[in-house]
Formats: C-alpha cells, sequence, structure tokens
C-alpha cells in the first residue's frame, strides 16, 4: 500500500508540473498587465523629467529587431557609430529571427520588457496598437520626418494612427515578381510584358511543364499564393476586403473566381505540388531547395527579400516581372508599405536620447550608407540617391519598385492582416493545394468565417 | 488529495514541526506563485474572453460551448492529440523495454552502449533536433535521397496527411532513454532466484519473460507508462517545428491550437479554456491508468 501512495503522490506532482507548463504563461502574463499600466503612467513624467537637457546625456538603450546576417552587421555598426559621437550612451542591439518574434514581442509589451527602440511588422502593428498605449508619438520627439514622402509616413500601414506618428517606415517595399531570364528565355515565356494578365501566367506555367514536368513557374508556397496572389486578386475584384467600419466587402462569387485561379495554378502545375510545398512554411521560401538548384522560373516575392531570393540561386540572370490585372479592376492590389515600422516604446528610459538616435539613423548620410538596402529601399530621398548613386541597389530591385509604384493598391485592412483571418486563408488554399476542397466550398467556408471576424 | 489524508490535525504545533515549515516555506512560495497561481488564474480566465492586453469580460460557459460546438478545428486537434499519445506511449514504452533487456547483460563495453541508447533522450524537446528531422524527412531530404539511392519509390513524409503524423511520432519514440534506464534499473533487481525456479520448472524464455520479468518490473512499467502518457499528450515542440500543425492540420495537437489562439491571436481565455479542457482529458487518462493497475501492477509489499 505504501507504493501505491508513493505512486499516486509521484503522479499527483507530475500533473501538477505539467499544470504550471499549461498555466506559467499566463501567469507571467497577468502578473505584468499591472507592470505594463505602471510603467506606461510613468513613461510620460521620465519623459518631462529628461526633455531639456539636450547634448550629451547618459543613457543606456536596447534596439530590437529581426533581419540576415547582412541587415544585422549594418545596423549593430550604425549603433557604433551613434555610440562614438554619443560617449555616455550605450544602444545594445538585439537582433533576432522573424520566426517567433511578434509573439515574444506581445509578451514583453504587456509585461514592460520590450526593448526601447523595436522594429514592428506594419501587419501587426494594429494588433498591438488595439491592445494599448505602448509606442511613444514620435511627431512629439526631436526626430527630422522631413525627408519622408508626407503621403507615404501620413498611412496607417506606415506608422501613422489617427494622426499620431507611433512608428516610421524603414523602407518601401511591395509585392514583385523576380524572373530568371535565363530560364525564362530558355522555355520561351515573357513575364516582363506590359499589361499581363493572370490567365497569361497560367498559360507561360502550361508551356513550361509540358517541356520540363520537373519544373515549376512559381516558387511559392501556400503563405505567398495568398499574400500574392489571392489577395491582390481579391482586391481587384472588390476593392477591399473589408471596409474601414469592418464590413466584409467581398462577396462570395469574388471569392470562389479567385479561389477558382488558385485550383487552375495547382492543375496545371504553374506552382509546386501542395504536398512538396508543405516543406517550407511561411518566409521559408528562399530554402526550397529547387528554387537553389536553379528550377523554377520566378519567384513571386517581395521588393525587399529580392536579394535573398537572388543570393539563393546567384546563377540566375534577374529582370523585373509585371504585376497582373483583371479587366476594370476596382484596385490595382498590389499595396506598397514598409516592411518594418521602428519605434519607442512608452518604456522607454530615455525617449529623448532614442528619438536622436533614431534621426541619426534615418537622416545621417553615413548612417544610410551603412545600412543601404538592408532593410528594402530607404524610406528617404536622400538616402535613396546615396544608394543610388553608390550603386548599392541592384538595377532590377529599382525596376521592381517602379513597376510596383505605378500599380500600387490599398494596403490589407486591419481585419485581413491578421493572423486570424490569414490563417483561414491559408488553410483554405492548403485545402484547394490539397484538393481536399472545391473552390466554390472553400470559398463558401472562407466567406461564413470572415463574417464572423467582421461582427466582432 | 493525496497529501491531506497522510497528514494528521495537531492541535498543538511544537518548534519541531515550526522548524519544519520553515524548511518547506521555499517550496512553498515556489509552489504557490510558479503552480497554484497560475493553475487558478487559468481557470478564471477560461470562463473570459481575456484578450492579451486587453479587458477582462466574464463570459460564463462560452469558450467551452465554442469550443465543442463551434470550433472547426477543436475534435480535430483532440483526435490527434489522442492518436499521438496513442502510437507514442506504447511505442516508446516497447522499444524502451526491448532496449532494456538488450543492455540487461554483462559483456565488455556494454556500458559506452547504454550512454549511446541513452544519448537521444537528452536533445529531449529540443527545437535544434525537431528541425534536423524536418531536414532529414521532407521531400529531397536525406530518407527519401537514401530510399531513392536503392531503387525505393519517393515519399512525401511530411506533406502527406497519412504519414506527417506517424513520422513525427518517430521522433519521440526514438527519444526512449528516459524510459529505458528506469526499465533498465528494474530489470536489474529482479531476483534470479525466480528465474532458478522457473527453470527448474522447465519455464521456457516466454514465461520466464510473462510471469516473472513483467509482473516483477510492472510498478515501474506502470510509472512510465503514466509518465509518458502525461508528456505526450501535452506535446507541442516537435509537431509545431516539425509541420506547424500541417499539413491539412494533421498534426494540429491541441498544444499547437492553444499556443496559437492564445500568442498568435491573443485571445488567452479562449486558451485558457483549451487548456482546461487538455488537463481535463489528462486527469481521465491518468485516473483510468491508476484504475487498471491493481490487475496488473504487482508490488512486492502486497503480497
Amino acid at each position: 500500500m505504501k507504493k501505491k501512495l508513493a505512486a499516486a503522490v509521484m503522479a499527483a506532482s507530475l500533473m501538477a508540473a505539467m499544470l504550471a507548463g499549461c498555466g506559467s504563461s499566463s501567469s507571467t502574463e497577468g502578473a505584468s498587465a499591472s507592470a505594463a499600466d505602471t510603467a506606461a503612467t510613468s513613461a510620460p513624467a521620465e519623459a518631462a523629467a529628461t526633455s531639456g537637457d539636450g547634448g550629451s546625456e547618459s543613457a543606456s538603450l536596447r534596439f530590437a529587431w529581426w533581419g540576415g546576417d547582412e541587415r544585422n552587421a549594418a545596423t549593430q555598426q550604425v549603433i557604433q557609430q551613434f555610440m562614438d559621437a554619443h560617449p555616455g550612451v550605450t544602444i545594445e542591439g538585439e537582433p533576432g529571427s522573424s520566426d517567433g518574434y511578434h509573439d515574444k514581442l506581445a509578451t514583453q509589451l504587456t509585461s514592460g520588457t520590450a526593448a526601447d527602440i523595436v522594429q514592428i511588422d506594419p501587419e501587426t502593428m494594429p494588433t498591438f496598437v488595439k491592445s494599448g498605449d505602448y509606442f511613444v508619438d514620435l511627431k512629439t520627439t526631436s526626430i527630422d520626418m522631413s525627408d519622408f514622402d508626407q503621403n507615404y509616413i501620413g498611412e496607417q500601414i506606415n506608422g501613422n494612427y489617427d494622426g499620431k506618428q507611433l512608428g516610421l517606415p524603414t523602407g518601401i517595399a511591395g509585392p514583385s515578381i523576380l524572373v530568371n531570364k535565363t530560364a525564362a528565355d530558355k522555355f520561351g515565356v515573357d513575364l516582363t510584358k506590359e499589361g499581363i494578365t493572370w490567365d497569361d501566367w497560367i498559360e507561360a506555367g502550361k508551356t513550361v511543364q509540358s517541356q520540363d514536368p520537373e519544373t515549376y513557374l512559381f516558387c511559392v508556397n501556400k503563405e505567398y499564393i495568398v499574400n500574392l496572389f489571392v489577395l491582390p486578386m481579391a482586391k481587384q475584384y472588390a476593392g477591399s476586403i473589408f471596409d474601414s467600419d469592418g464590413k466584409l466587402v467581398l462577396t462570395q462569387d469574388d471569392l470562389t473566381k479567385v479561389f477558382q485561379y488558385v485550383k487552375e495554378l495547382y492543375d496545371n502545375g504553374v506552382v509546386a505540388p501542395a504536398s512538396y510545398q508543405s516543406s517550407y512554411v511561411g518566409d521559408d521560401i528562399q530554402s526550397d531547395a529547387n528554387w537553389i538548384a536553379g528550377k523554377y522560373v520566378a519567384a513571386p516575392c517581395y521588393i525587399s527579400t529580392m536579394d535573398v531570393m537572388m543570393a539563393g540561386y546567384p546563377d540566375g540572370d534577374y529582370v523585373a516581372g509585371t504585376l497582373p490585372s483583371i479587366e476594370n479592376a476596382k484596385d490595382g492590389g498590389f499595396a506598397s508599405n514598409t516592411p518594418q515600422l521602428l519605434v519607442i516604446t512608452n518604456t522607454c528610459s530615455n525617449i529623448d536620447v532614442a528619438a536622436e538616435f533614431l534621426d541619426y539613423f534615418f537622416n545621417d548620410s553615413t548612417a544610410q550608407e551603412t545600412l543601404g538596402t538592408t532593410r528594402s529601399i530607404p524610406p528617404t530621398s536622400s538616402a535613396r540617391k546615396i544608394c543610388a548613386d553608390k550603386g548599392i541597389i541592384k538595377q532590377v530591385v529599382m525596376d521592381s519598385v517602379d513597376i510596383e509604384v505605378a500599380v500600387n493598391g490599398t494596403p490589407n485592412d486591419g481585419i485581413t492582416s491578421s493572423d486570424e483571418a490569414k490563417t483561414i486563408l491559408y488553410d483554405a488554399v492548403e485545402g484547394i493545394g490539397y484538393g481536399q476542397e472545391t473552390p466554390e466550398d472553400a470559398a463558401a467556408d472562407v466567406i461564413s468565417q470572415f463574417q464572423d471576424l467582421a461582427t466582432k | 488529495m493525496a497529501k491531506t489524508s497522510a497528514v494528521t490535525m495537531k492541535k498543538h504545533y511544537t518548534k519541531r514541526d515550526c522548524k519544519g515549515l520553515l524548511y518547506l516555506i521555499p517550496w512553498l512560495v515556489g509552489f504557490a506563485v510558479l503552480q497554484l497561481y497560475p493553475f487558478i488564474t487559468s481557470l478564471v480566465y477560461s470562463f473570459s474572453d481575456y484578450t492579451m492586453g486587453g479587458s477582462l469580460n466574464f463570459t460564463g460557459l462560452d469558450n467551452y460551448i465554442k469550443l465543442f460546438t463551434r470550433d472547426r478545428d477543436f475534435w480535430n486537434s483532440l483526435k490527434v492529440t489522442l492518436l499521438f499519445g496513442l502510437y507514442v506511449v506504447p511505442g516508446k514504452v516497447i522499444l524502451a523495454l526491448l532496449v532494456a533487456m538488450f543492455l540487461n547483460r554483462n559483456i565488455r563495453g556494454i556500458g559506452i552502449v547504454r550512454t549511446l541508447y541513452y544519448i537521444p533522450s537528452l536533445f529531449g524537446g529540443s527545437v535544434a533536433i525537431a528541425l534536423l528531422w524536418r531536414l532529414m524527412f521532407m521531400d529531397g531530404g536525406i530518407i527519401n535521397s537514401m530510399a531513392a539511392a536503392i531503387g525505393l519509390p519517393e515519399a512525401s513524409f511530411l506533406g502527406d496527411t497519412h504519414y506527417a503524423l506517424p513520422t513525427i511520432c518517430l521522433l519521440e519514440i526514438w527519444q526512449f532513454g528516459s524510459s529505458m534506464v528506469m526499465l533498465l534499473a528494474a530489470l536489474k533487481i529482479v531476483p534470479k532466484e525466480l528465474y532458478e525456479a522457473a527453470e527448474i520448472d522447465g519455464g521456457g524464455r516466454w514465461v520466464k519473460f510473462w510471469h516473472i520479468t513483467i509482473p516483477q518490473i510492472s510498478p515501474i512499467l506502470f510509472f512510465s507508462i503514466l509518465n509518458q502518457t502525461i508528456q505526450e499528450l501535452q506535446n507541442f515542440t516537435s509537431p509545431y517545428t516539425i509541420t506547424d500543425g500541417g499539413p491539412l492540420k494533421s498534426t494540429n495537437v491541441l498544444g499547437i491550437l492553444l499556443y496559437k489562439q492564445g500568442f498568435s491571436y491573443f485571445k488567452m481565455g479562449y486558451a485558457s479554456a483549451i487548456s482546461w479542457i487538455e488537463f481535463i482529458v489528462i486527469l481521465i487518462f491518468t485516473l483510468l491508468l491508476f484504475g487498471t493497475s491493481k490487475f496488473w501492477v504487482h508490488y512486492a509489499d502486497e503480497t
């Protein structure tokens, strides 16, 4: 009996340990909500205390961002330059990976432990802005914003929330089609012609498949199909997915047409089979083994990721593809926006110095040259000029910016850009890709789920 | 529960009792802050629509009703979680037992062999090993390349809804070391006389295994099964890292459902409700195991 009791105690303690595993997150989070509150109230007081004494302050700040090696090195270098010019100031860089970055950031923001200067995905930003007062209005700081395009930074997606500049865009980005000209010429397809249509892409895909069943026109996964095919096409049909009041605009008929197109992509081998794509989730598209082997003709990607894709297969001869449209489109569909925002958090220990750093980061010519295009095409005209003069921006990227800006479109609304809405679309595209759902069923399903999101 | 019944109430506490309590304080504080508090808060949250950074409004049983009636992923996730446990727990324990029996002999260098078999368990739950698994089993990965080299057809292990879950389960089963070490220790203390007596009576290997080895190691076997059941039903790292719940949600265990609701959609109340369902599922299985234990678990002091 004694042993049985011992076993029971052991089991009880195991269960307890398990519960701790389940619940610990909510505890840190519950405890931290109050911490964030106090931090938020104390921040303005601190700001008031420090404002007034300009010049050489002593401060110790943290700057968090995600990115690849090149961006990390350039950013660290700019931090060093700033610290050299400002003795007494220490800025600690916290580079990370984009994987799980915003999940971690969400916890840090609620617990008041986020870095002082933080890089944020502009599509995740609305969720944060809605859930709390975490960010400093940069208009109240010393940052000189005159070199930015005022219309550009006035858009919500680029950091302007109800007149408050809660973040500054780090660059100009948007969808682009990176075409490997060597491969395109070999198969005899032209993805660079003016006035290209969505159907032209299907035909080009068929042409490639008929010559080599192992080769696909586009290197994409379900996430890229949603962001670069489904959403642009849906916006061309409907103007926007949800309107500014959060009402669903997209109709089931239009979405059915879009999903029929997705089915055609898979059925005609314009894109690789869904089971193949499932190995490369999310942003992991550049590690697609077949892209690295040069087996695709083109990669629909973003202006900010073109360099990464080109580095994946450096032997390609790259040109900018054109962006398609339907007839009588209500919207360009391909919105340009910044790939990241930089913000100062309300818990920042020295907002003045943080603002001084961001001013240096965006406006100083040495910093502009050091940063180059590591955060996409720079947002300020002065930095763009420097990059073009130094030849840092490749021709294919410049061309893509021109194509993108000419087409343009409405950025994703707050609901569509949420993880929840995106996941609904990813699941639908996956269902179609695996042949588990018909486009009609998938569209009906998505619309009913979107209506749930809209009525909230 | 077990603890309260073991303690008899006293009217007066001696100095000695207080001293005992003093020694217990660090653990008690840790337990209260790190286990009891989250335990209770998550239960409270599960009856609310609390979102991360938002306000807390009580909504009664709404979360649970939504989970059971309207959530399109819940039943699938529950099924996947149970399947996961069903594949991994027997697989791991049987493999651990087989290897433990193989290693339970006195030959030269057996220590090294035992260490080698234990190594995979040291990587337990690590993201790196899960990533390695993904690279090995993906289309064009090393497993497929090897299969192609010897003329076998290639399979989409992680891209096919039928193979993805078993492939991930393999990773878990591979980490059988901790169960193996316990079973090995149990095998070593089975009295030799019992085997000798069986041999004299003409018992074969199977009889010896079934009537001596299994009953003798049954307490540890029971503990292993219990431990693994509790652990595997809450597994998250491997399916999240290897397939992110896909393809077509075929590896979307409750842990991933919970994580996405809580940390991607910030719906903490809903996520707490899922975690409580998960807890109850595990509780049911634990109680079931305890219920069956009296039929097959043999304790020496009960004879």
